[in-house]
């Protein structure tokens, strides 16, 4: 081989380094953007579904309802989501606050707090902009008494 | 066959960087802008789909008996919506004989959302019996801390619903 050919190579192995690592930082940008963008939307089909499931009154086989709610939950998300971040609460239609129980009539909230979106170059996105939250409502219709909520 | 380097053909390729980087220069910010307009626009499809979404739910709550002029239930409808510019109004019509009159109008949220005059009820609603009928309007302004040349305006929903 010649002095030019391998100077040629060598300059041509130098400018694909560069450029493969540009569109490397590059995609992973695109991802670390997007990959919140999809888990909210995710996670707000699955609040929505949870909610639309616990105004039913059904349960899951050896489940209480609000555990079976948290199932239909995880059910319906594409992202894995943690039992821990999943809250269920009963509010009276008045708006005199809170509910103990998924009475027929009362606001049933489904809750995701706190989930967080892994990153794949942590440099480019702070921490607390890839944590997602959401919230999906609804109102409890009436239901054998046995699904009631503990 | 190697060539011979001369002076003429070094001084061309100088040239030729030179014009790459001007069209770069040139067609970046192009391409840059053009991302970002594709990517809000995304964005305000979605905004449109929320807004849909929360005036289905907010007119099934007010038909299901729930007291939407309670400010905690306000409250709660707003912070389930997960962001700030929302304006929601709720509607509650009548049906006698044949036509549709208003019982109740109310609104909540941030009425600075809503910038021109309302879109107004469709003509065309349906009469449901005698059974009073609900129709939520959603004002929506996205901000996802875009320029505001990136921003597609007001985004807005209507659902109606019947016990």
């Amino acid at each position: 081989m010649k002095h030019a050919d391998k100077l040629r190579k060598g300059s041509a192995m130098v400018e694909f380094g560069m450029v493969f690592l540009a569109l490397l930082a590059t995609f992973g940008m695109i991802v670390d953007a997007t990959l919140p963008l999809f888990t909210k939307v995710s996670l707000a089909h699955a609040v929505r579904s949870g909610a639309s499931y616990a105004v039913t009154g059904q349960t899951e086989p050896g489940l209480d309802h609000d555990q079976s709610v948290k199932e239909a939950v995880k059910k319906n998300s594409l992202v894995a989501v943690d039992d821990s971040n999943i809250t269920i609460q009963y509010y009276l239609p008045n708006g005199r606050g809170a509910a103990e129980h998924n009475d027929a009539g009362n606001i049933v909230e489904v809750r995701i707090a706190g989930h967080s979106v892994p990153t794949i170059f942590p440099i480019f996105w702070p921490k607390a902009a890839r944590i997602v939250n959401a919230r999906g409502l609804d109102v409890v219709e009436p239901f054998e008494a046995e699904s009631r909520a503990p | 066959m190697d060539l011979p380097t001369t002076s003429r053909s070094r001084a061309g390729g100088r040239r030729d960087e030179g014009h790459a980087l001007v069209e770069f220069a040139l067609v970046g910010p192009l391409l840059i802008a053009m991302s970002i307009g594709f990517g809000s626009a995304a964005l305000h499809l979605e905004g449109m789909s929320d807004a849909q979404r929360a005036a289905r739910t907010v007119a099934r709550m007010q038909t299901r008996g729930v007291d939407l002029s309670a400010p905690s239930n306000q409250d709660l409808v707003l912070s389930s919506l997960g962001s700030t510019g929302w304006l929601i109004k709720v509607t509650t019509l009548s049906a006698d004989q044949g036509s549709l009159d208003i019982e109740a109008e109310f609104e909540f949220g941030d009425s600075a959302v809503r910038t021109g005059s309302d879109a107004g009820l469709p003509s065309n609603l349906p009469t449901v019996g005698a059974a009073p009928m609900t129709v939520a309007e959603v004002y929506h302004r996205p901000d996802y801390g875009l320029p505001e040349m990136f921003r597609w305006g007001i985004v807005y929903g209507r659902a109606a619903a019947a016990r």
